[in-house]
Order: structure tokens, then sequence, then C-alpha cells
């Protein structure tokens, strides 16, 4: 049995300081362990069914890492940066065992489906999605590095339009300009049949020349 | 295939920025244009590309739900072509179709031109062929007189209506936007900006019920909050209505009794449809609305509908319409996160509940009293809406599922008293209302979730009222496994819960199966799936469960019980914890000693117990750690010498549990009943019997007759009243009772049976009935007989003289069966008393074996046993100096006894240099005596004596001296009895290889 002060009290909540928050190198391995302590926890606490919200899992390590005084949108905005990369590895890492497990032939339910169901729809719920949007945006990123970011902060911290504009520094109306884009652009991308094919095989992704 | 699309990526990547250059160019068109812009201005080569993500864009405005990735996956790809549409340019009487913007249940949307007579755009709506049937329209015009008079800013007009080639069609004003929900989550809106948004709405519904139009088909989709457009009315950026009126001309028939499923299905989920519309009546009125703004609520707080769409589309139409019917969602803030959560938690879930009840008459009775309690809740004035109270769930849930109240109370109580009563975690929750609400949350999940999927699942249990608790637990019972099926945290809470119901009725072997199944699964898994509070409670049944069982793992659960509730409150309450620390250790080693020391000092330490308990809010769960440790303490000194002092620790279980517990609760019950034993036999009778009369009238509401407790309260009640010598009345009790408590036993020969048998034993013969008291003591004669339990033999000595043949037989048999362990183990390898199993019950035998008044060849067996016994422990184990003492205290001055006097003291001796404060001299001293008491032994037998009992003696007593350092008189008896053994028994006994193994280790020592 795990001991019981990990069970309730999570990890350590240590506040960040000023320094982590603008470090990526720092703040990634911080906040991955922290949301994956909450996401572990929510799956835990939660009643079958019920909906895990990265997008609440991401404020909520907000709150416990750096707490209710808002330290200014440019710390903000690298937190979530951070945050939303974190969040999109755990994803993934869960997205690729559930993969595995439907086709290594265990017929067992995998209970995690349940509980990733979406709020709202921002982020991306079957693990095949959440393994073809990953994939994505892995190539986007090679070129269009604010895109991929973007829509990375869309899809796994849940950011708003107005928080993804604070995020990346730029206006709203470019956010939302940039978003509709992106939006019609991954649709086309993930519905092309290869796309949905490529998960499938579980192999890695080679780039032809 | 990889490799084609590889290249094909990176190519499209490349050109990635003129891509979207020449979408958001297109973007600026209207549908005309675009088609010549991509024509004449895009590059051939991006041209189908282009197409694609324009249509992929109109795809996520037109579905909103679909708009983001969340659905981006099957439904993306699978629709893109959509089912076949009208040709932009067709003409639909005088509208000219220029784009589809959606599909619904009722048909295509579309973006059309109005023509004449004037030019404006307008959405136009093409009924899906089937679903019109000649009088749709006829009913239409009916009701466009009533939609002609609605008149506000937050509903979209209905324009027209006709039929063209296609299909009946409707013309509505265009809303261009997000749906609110959309919306919201796109804005990031705050939950009072939300509130304000979703007030809006309500002010249009109600203005069209003023009017009297229903809406009938309020959902997400049906509320778009229009950004920009000319054609519109009302401010940008407020909610609009659309579809005013549509559901009752299109959907007259959901009524008929010929709906099909698939034609149902077509119709749209039934997320947002009230109880009364899914039942298919036809008296639908303003509250049917407001059920669905309750849901659309729902959504905007959550972001998810209270009846997930995903899994209602998976369910038959039978069972859909039972989750609309009969489910409970949870409340909106156990959909969130923190800091929504805190926000939404409490008044928000009562509202929101408040307008979702199944039953119209508990809803708000309109839409402004609705929107009214969400002013007052935005201006923090008190709500109309309040929590729903317990018992009224209760009743909802009774009436709703026509079962017993009884069963209702059972599965409720099992659950709550687990997860409320003992719960110690959630230590993270700021307040201790927090604590309650999340606790109350989780308890109502739990229920709601074990009715769904065990009981609901069959049909019989939903319709059946008469039948039994035990049948519908049984039912339950045989459905978990499928029920649950791939969800082994749920299935350990079902089965605890369920266990937990037995148990409470007195079912212990059912109880047992689901209580260890439970437990097995939480250890199996690799994450615990019980939260502490849970397996606590689990442990702390199965424990119980498995005294009354009479099984042998009993003290190793107890234990794990005991240290979980311990480092749970221990965290919190530093000094409570000590006290009942030590209450329990002063219990665990000295109540079955003849002193008195031990138990006043576990009096003591449970005093100051309750003195520190005293300052704990009702609601902390300590309260249950404190009754539980009152329970063990007293239930352990009530089969032990002291049974008259177990009356305190039942006192404090009970005065605990009545703060935490709801009056009626089997657990009190319990507590109560043991209680009024203790005073009952202290011949304190008028506070027996007031407060057995007490329980009993609470239990018997709760429950009806029919019930463990109940029994067991009535049994309480009869024996006080035959002490008192009111046999007359005490007769019919105990009669009723000892019924229940034998069917409702593990087995004929455990506790309860055996208890109820004593004490109509007792009764007769008090009264003077012969004939009756014969009865019932062959009866338990017989139960003895099969019984190897010293509880039961402790409860016969209440019956039998000492030397009845029963009793007697019953010590043989106790003493075989310590024979077994003692002889069945070498030194530190008794199997399984890890836990401190064999031990436990060693002590308790030789607890009530302390309470026997010895003549002298019951006191050999006595103190064979208790010296045999302490040798089968590991060195160390703590029993050994005590109990070596104990048969001393036997053994002096009885003659003869040469044998078990010199163990005795070789065990003292191993006592004395356990002990610090003893002196060296000490031990040589009693290990001398062991050796003279050997040598006079051999001479008084003259080698004629037990062989083989003698040499195991000698051995053991030569380990003794061993550990002690006397090497010399270890080798002499070690050889002495190897010898014996091994003419005895042959080299290959095992008695004879581990002396000989013994002899080797010593002489490599040496």
């Amino acid at each position: 049995m795990v001991p019981p002060s990990d069970e309730v009290l999570g990890p350590s909540s240590a506040r960040l300081t000023e320094a982590q928050l603008h470090s990526a190198d720092e703040l990634l391995p911080i906040l991955y362990a922290e949301l994956r302590a909450l996401a572990k926890r929510r799956f835990r606490d939660e009643r079958p069914g019920a909906t895990l919200q990265p997008t609440a899992l991401v404020h909520e390590a907000w709150l416990r890492l750096v707490g209710e005084a808002d330290p200014g949108w440019n710390s903000r905005g690298h937190f979530f940066g951070a945050a939303a990369q974190a969040m999109r590895r755990i994803l993934v890492e869960k997205a690729r065992h559930k993969a595995r497990l439907r086709h290594g032939g265990d017929q067992r339910r995998v209970e995690l489906g349940d509980q990733e169901r979406t709020a709202g729809g921002v982020i991306p719920s079957r693990a095949e999605e959440i393994l073809a949007v990953d994939q994505v945006l892995e190539r986007l990123e090679t070129r269009h590095p604010r895109k991929a970011k973007l829509a990375e902060l869309r899809f796994f911290a849940g950011l708003t339009v107005p928080e993804c504009a604070a995020a990346l520094g730029v206006s709203v109306g470019t956010v939302e300009r940039d978003w509709r884009f992106l939006k019609a652009w991954l649709l086309d991308q993930l519905a092309s049949p290869e796309s949905l094919h490529d998960w499938q095989t579980g192999e890695p992704h080679v780039e032809s020349t | 295939m990889i490799g084609k699309r590889g290249s094909r990526m990176s190519n499209q990547l490349e050109r990635l920025e003129e891509v979207e250059r020449h979408f958001h160019a297109a973007l600026e068109l209207s549908p005309a244009e675009r088609r010549a812009y991509l024509r004449e201005q895009a590059p051939a080569t991006l041209r189908p590309q282009l197409e694609r993500l324009l249509a992929a864009d109109a795809e996520t405005l037109a579905r909103p739900q679909m708009s983001a990735p969340g659905g981006i996956g099957r439904e993306g790809g699978g629709s893109r072509g959509g089912p076949p549409g009208l040709e932009p340019g067709t003409l639909v009487g005088p509208y000219r179709i220029e784009d589809q913007i959606g599909v619904g249940g009722f048909g295509a949307v579309y973006r059309a031109q109005q023509q004449e007579p004037f030019t404006r755009e307008v959405a136009l709506k093409v009924i899906r062929p089937g679903l019109g049937g000649p009088d749709v329209l006829a009913r239409f015009d009916a009701e466009r007189q009533a939609l002609a008079l609605m008149d506000h800013p937050g509903i979209a007009r209905v324009l027209d209506a006709g039929t063209a080639d296609a299909g009946p069609f409707v013309v509505m004003e265009l809303v261009r936007g997000p749906t609110i929900t959309r919306h919201a989550i796109e804005m990031g809106t705050s939950i009072e900006e939300r509130l304000h948004l979703f007030l809006d709405v309500c002010r249009a519904v109600q203005h069209a019920h003023q009017k009297g139009v229903l809406h009938r088909d309020l959902k997400p989709s049906n509320v778009l909050v229009h950004t920009d457009g000319p054609e519109a009315s009302g401010a940008p950026g407020r909610p609009k209505v659309i579809d005013f009126g549509i559901a009752k001309a299109f959907r007259g028939q959901l009524t008929d009794k010929t709906l099909d499923s698939a034609r149902y299905r077509v119709l749209g989920t039934p997320a947002y449809m009230s109880p009364e519309q899914a039942r298919g009546e036809v008296d639908i009125d303003t509250r049917s609305d407001v059920y669905s703004l309750g849901a659309l609520l729902y959504e905007l707080l959550t972001g998810r509908p209270p009846f997930e769409a995903d899994r209602l589309s998976e369910l038959g139409l039978t069972d859909m319409l039972r989750v609309v019917i009969e489910e409970e969602p949870p409340p909106p803030s156990a959909c969130l996160g923190e800091p929504d959560r805190r926000k939404v938690r409490g008044e928000l879930d009562w509202i929101v509940s408040k307008a979702l009840e199944k039953d119209r008459r508990r809803r708000y009775a309109s839409v402004s009293e609705f929107g009214a309690d969400i002013e007052r809740l935005l201006t923090g004035a008190p709500v109309l809406a309040g929590p729903v109270s317990r018992r009224y769930r209760l009743q909802k849930f009774v009436s709703r599922h026509r079962l017993p109240v009884a069963l209702a109370a059972v599965l409720f109580i099992a659950l709550t008293a687990g997860v409320i009563g003992t719960g110690f975690g959630l230590l993270e929750a700021s307040t201790q209302r927090d604590v309650a609400r999340l606790e109350a949350e989780r308890a109502r999940a739990a229920t709601d979730f074990l009715v769904e999927t065990v009981a609901l699942a069959d049909p019989e249990i939903a319709l059946d009222p008469n039948l039994s608790i035990r049948t519908l637990l049984d039912r339950a019972g045989a459905r978990v496994a499928d029920g649950t099926r791939g969800q082994p945290s749920a299935e350990a809470r079902v089965r605890s819960a369920l266990g937990r119901a037995y148990e409470s009725q007195g079912e212990h072997a059912l109880a047992e199966q689901h209580l260890r199944r439970a437990v097995a699964i939480h250890d199996g898994a690799s994450e615990d799936v019980l939260p502490p509070p849970e397996l606590y409670a689990t442990l702390w049944t199965l424990t119980h469960v498995l005294f009354r069982l009479e099984l042998p793992d009993a003290q190793e659960v107890a234990h794990r019980a005991r240290q979980l509730a311990h480092d749970m409150v221990r965290r919190r309450h530093v000094e409570l914890a000590a006290a009942l620390d030590e209450m329990t250790r002063a219990i665990r080693s000295g109540a079955h000693l003849p002193e008195e020391e031990p138990v006043t000092r576990a009096l003591d330490a449970a005093a100051r117990a309750e003195a520190l308990a005293a300052d704990l809010d009702p609601k902390d769960r300590t309260w249950a750690l404190v009754a539980d440790s009152c329970m063990d303490a007293g239930f352990s000194l009530w089969y032990s010498p002291h049974e008259g002092r177990s009356g305190p620790f039942f006192r404090c279980a009970t005065e605990a549990r009545r703060r935490f517990l709801p009056a009626g609760h089997p657990d009190i019950g319990e507590s109560v009943s043991m209680w009024v034993g203790v005073l009952t036999r202290a011949g304190e009778m008028d506070a027996a019997e007031s407060l057995a009369r007490g329980a009993l009238d609470e239990l018997r509401s709760t429950f009806g007759d029919d019930n463990f407790q109940v029994a067991f309260a009535k049994a309480r009640l009869g024996e006080s009243l035959g002490a008192q010598g009111r046999f007359a009345e005490a007769e019919p009790l105990l009669l009723e009772s000892h019924d229940v408590l034998l069917r409702g036993s593990g087995g004929p020969a455990t506790f309860f049976p055996i208890d109820s048998h004593s004490r109509l034993i007792q009764l007769y013969r008090a009264w003077g009935r012969p004939d009756e008291e014969r009865k019932y003591r062959r009866a338990l004669a017989d139960l003895g007989a099969r019984s190897t339990w010293p509880v039961a033999w402790a409860m016969m000595r209440w019956v039998f003289e000492p030397d009845e043949q029963p009793l007697v037989d019953a010590v043989d048999r106790f003493v075989g069966r310590v024979g077994l362990i003692a002889y069945s183990a070498r030194p530190g390898e008794l199997p399984g008393d890890s836990g401190g199993e064999a031990t436990a019950e060693v002590r308790a035998i030789a607890a009530h074996l302390s309470a026997l008044p010895l003549d002298a060849p019951r006191t050999l067996v006595v103190a064979r046993l208790l010296v045999a016994s302490t040798n089968a422990f590991a060195p160390g184990a703590d029993v050994r100096p005590e109990t070596a003492a104990l048969a001393l205290s036997y053994l002096e001055g009885q003659p003869g006894l040469h044998l078990d006097r010199a163990e005795a003291r070789s065990l003292s001796a191993l006592g004395y240099s356990e002990s610090s404060g003893s002196a060296p001299g000490d031990r040589v001293a009693a290990l001398d005596q062991a050796f003279a008491d050997l040598e006079a032994h051999d001479a008084e037998t003259d080698g004629r004596g037990d062989a083989w009992f003698t040499a195991n003696a000698k051995a053991r007593i030569g380990r003794a001296a061993a550990e002690l350092g006397d090497r010399w008189r270890a080798r002499v008896l070690l050889e002495d009895a190897a010898a014996t053994l091994r003419l005895q028994l042959g080299e290959g006994n095992r008695d004879y290889l581990a002396v000989a193994t013994e002899l080797r280790a010593l002489d490599g020592e040496s």
C-alpha cells in the first residue's frame, strides 16, 4: 500500500521561484511531475465515468505552484507554455499505453478511456486522436513553431484564446485568426486516412527523403 | 504509405504560409466569390487543399461540438462529404441556397439568399424526407400564429415556411456565431459571465412562455451567441435562441407509441430532454423547458451535458430513456477542477439540481423563478434551492425504484457509514464543510453506481416491491462482476458496499466473500483502488465478520485495519491517537491475564481519549476510530476474565457512534446491545432495559423485524427482562430473535447461535421449565461439539458447569488445538503468525482457561497447554515470559508435574533474560531449577514416561539453555532428546532432524 501521506497530500507543493518560472529547463520537469501526480490522484478520486480535464489540472497546478498572486502575464506565459508541453507528454504516454493495450490483444476495457472525456471538446480525447495530433504537431513544430505552440496550448493546456494571446505575446485577434486556420488545417491533416494509419501500426514515423 | 505521407506533409509545410494567406482571403468573401477567387487567384496545386480547408472551416462553424479537435477523429473524417444536400445555387421557393451550414436532427440547414421582396441572408431548414408527413405544415401554420407574436432580441425570428421539391422547409433569421457553450469555452468566460449569458437565455425563453410558446428542444446548438451580421437583431455578444416552436410542429410524432428507435435516433440525443418528454407524455408544460435550461446550464458550467452524449448514444432506446428518467447526474461541481469547483459547489449545484429534478413539481415553477434564483446568487442573496437532504434522496430513491425502504436504508447506510462515518482521508480539503460535502457526493455517487450497475440492471429488482433485502443483495452480488467488468476500482467499491450491507444483515459468510474480494482487488492493483477511508471501512467490517465466522486470519486483518486507522488519524490528532494506541496495547497485552492493572490502564487511556475527542467536530471521522477502538477493547474484555469491566468501552463506543452516525444505524445498535449485556450482568436492570428498548425501537423503524441487529437488540432486551424475573415477557423476544440469529450467521457453531442458545437455556433454567431447558442444552452441546473456537467455549461456560461433559469435551478440543499449534511448529517457523494470529489464539484460550476454577487433573491439562503453547513461538515472542509466569503460578505446589515445571522454569529463565530489569543471577537460578525438575522427572518416571513427550520437552529446555548461553546443558539435553527421538521415531522424523540440526549448530559454534 502507498503510505497514506502520499495518497492524501500529493507531491510537495513548494512554490516556484521567479527564476524557475522563467527557466524552461527547470520548469518542465517540475510541471511534469506535478501534473502526473495530480492526474493520478484525479483518476483515483473521481467516480468512474467522471471527466478528466487537463485544463483543470493545469490550472490546479498553477494554484499549487504559483498561488493566488498573479506574477504577471509574462510568467503565466512561461508557466502555461511548459504546462502544455508537460500535459502533452503525459497524455501521449497514456495514449501510447492504451493503444498498446488494445493492440496487444488485451480485451479489458481500459478505464482511462472513460475518464479522459473532454470538457467542451478542446482537448483531444481518444487515444488515437491524441497520438495523431501529437504526430502532426511534431512535424508542424519543425517549421512553424509558433503555430505548433498555439495548438499545444489550446489542445493540451486548454487555454482560452485570450490566454493563448498572452502566453504567446501576440494580440487576441492574431490568435483568433491563426486558430481558425489551424483548426481547419489540423482537421484536414487528421482526416486523411494515412494519419489514422500511423498510430495504429505504432511504428515510429520515418521521414522519407 | 508512411513515406508518401511524409513527403506530402513536408511539401505542405513549406507552403503553409501561402495556404494560410489564401485561406483568410477566401474567408472574407461570399461563397460565390470564393469559388471565383480560388479559380483565379490561388495556385492550382493548392486549390484542392484550400477547398478542403474551407470545407473544414465551415464544418467547425456549423457543428460547434465538432469544431475543436475533441471530435476531430472519426466524425471529422467520416462526414466530410455529408449527406447529399442541396447544391449551391438551388432555388427553394424564393430562396437561393448558398451553402450548407449544418445538419440537425430535422434535416439540413443552409445559408440562403432571399431574393424578394428584398435581399437578405436567411437560415433555411429543409426537413428531412420522411419526417414531415402531410400534416406537418398544417401544424406548423397553427404554430406560426403564436410564433409571430414573439418579438425579443434573444429569439431568432421565424420568417417563413413552405414546401418545395426538396421537401417542407422553414426559414429563420440567420444567426452567425458559435453556440453558447462553444462561445464560453473559446472566450474563457468566467462562471459569473456564463451566468449572465444564461440569464439572457432565460429572459428570452420567459418571453416566449408569456406568449404561450414552448420551445421543447432547448439545447446548446439551439442557443447561439451571435457575433456579427447586419441581418441579425439584438446586441452582438448576446445569446439568441433559435428553432422556437419547430419541435412542436415536427416532433409531434414523438408521442406516438409507434415510434421506433431508429427514428428516435434521427431526432437526436435526449441529453437535454426532460424526463416527461422522454416518457412520451403529451402534457408538456413550461417546466419541461425549465429542465432543458437546467441541462443547458449544466453544460455551460461543466463543459458536458448531465448525461454524456457518447454514453447515451451507445444505449438502446429503452436504456436511453431509462437514464433520462431515472438517473441522477453528478452535481456540476463534481465535473470541475479547482478553482471552478469551489465556485460552483453548493448553491450553484443546488440550483442546477432543482432545475433538473425528475419530478417537475419539485423544479422551479417557471423560467422566471429559475432566473430569479440565479440573480439572487449573483447578488449574494440566499437562494431558493437548497441541498437535497439525505432523507429526501433516500425517499426519492425508494419511490423511484419501488424497492423496500429497508434496502435503500441498508445500502445507503452501509455506504455512508463507510465513507462519511469512517473516512479519514481527504485531509487536503480545507474545511470540515468541504469534507462533508465531498464525502456526501462520493457516497451518493457510489450509491448511484451500485444501484445503476447492479440493482437496476435486473428489471425484476426494480419492479417487484416484495423482494426481500436478502434477495436483492443476492441478485446484486451475482451481477457485480459483469456490471463492473474492467473497472477494478468500481468492482472493489461495489463489493465493499455489498459486503458491508450483508454484514449489517448478519449475512456474515456472504459479507466475507465480497469484502475479501474487495481487499484482494485493492491489494492486487498497482494503484490504490480503495481510498484509505473505504479500505479502512472494508477491513474493519471484514475483521468483525471473520471473528464471527471464527476464521483464523481475523487477528491479522484486525491488525491491518488498526494500523491503517492509526496512521490516518495520527497525523491530525497526535495525543488522541496516542491515547487510543495505549488503550489498545494495554488490552492486547493484559486482557487475558487475571491482573487488574492492564485493564485499569486501558480504562484510563480510554477516559483520556474521550476527553480529547470531546473537542472534535461531529463530522470529523476521527470519531469512528474512537468508536471502533473502544468496541475492539470492549469485545476483548467481554471474552476475558474481565468481562464485567467492558461496559465503559461499549458506552464510549455507543456515544461516539451516536455523534457521527444517523439514528437507527446498525453499528449503534451493535454497541448498545453489547453495553446492555454488560449492564444486565452487572444487575443494572433499569438502565439496561431502557437502553435496550430505545435501541430496538430505532433499529426496528429502519429495518423492520427480519434483521440481524434488530434480533440482537431483542435478545439483549429479553436477557435483561429474564434476569429481572419477567420470564413471560422475555420468552417471545428471545424466541423471535433466535431464528434470525441462527439463520444469519456464518455457521451453526458460531458466536450468535451459541450465544442465543445459552440465553434460552438460562431463561428456562431460571423460569423452572426443565423440558425446554433440556431441549436447548442438547442443541447447544451439539453445537459446541462442532466448534473449535475458544469464544464458543467461553460462552458455553455460562451454561455448563466445569465438570459437565460438553465443557470437558470443549477443553479437550482446545488442548488438541493448542497442541497442534505448538507441535506443528519449530521456533521461528510458525506459519502465518506474522500478524500474531496463533499467538492471539493461544492467548485467548489461556484467558478462558484461566477463568476456570481448577481441580488437579485440569491443572495438569492447563499447565501442559500453556507451557507447550508458549514454546510454539519464535524467540522473543512477548507471550513467552508472561505465560510462563502464569503456568508456573498454576504449577507451584502441585504434586508431580516435574517436566512441566521444568519447561515453565526454563521459559521464566528466558523471560528474565529478555526483561531488562532482572539480574543475571535470576535466570541462572531459574535454569538450575529447571534442570533439577528434569532430574526429578527422570527419577520419578524411571524412563517409563511418555518418551516422545519427554524428549520434546528436553529439546525445548535445551533450546532455552542454548539461547541463554549454557552450552553444556544445552548439549546434554539435546543429545538426550535426539537419542530418544531417533530410537522412537527413526532418522527421517522431523522432530529428530530439527534437534540434530540444532546440535550441529551448537558444535559449529564451539
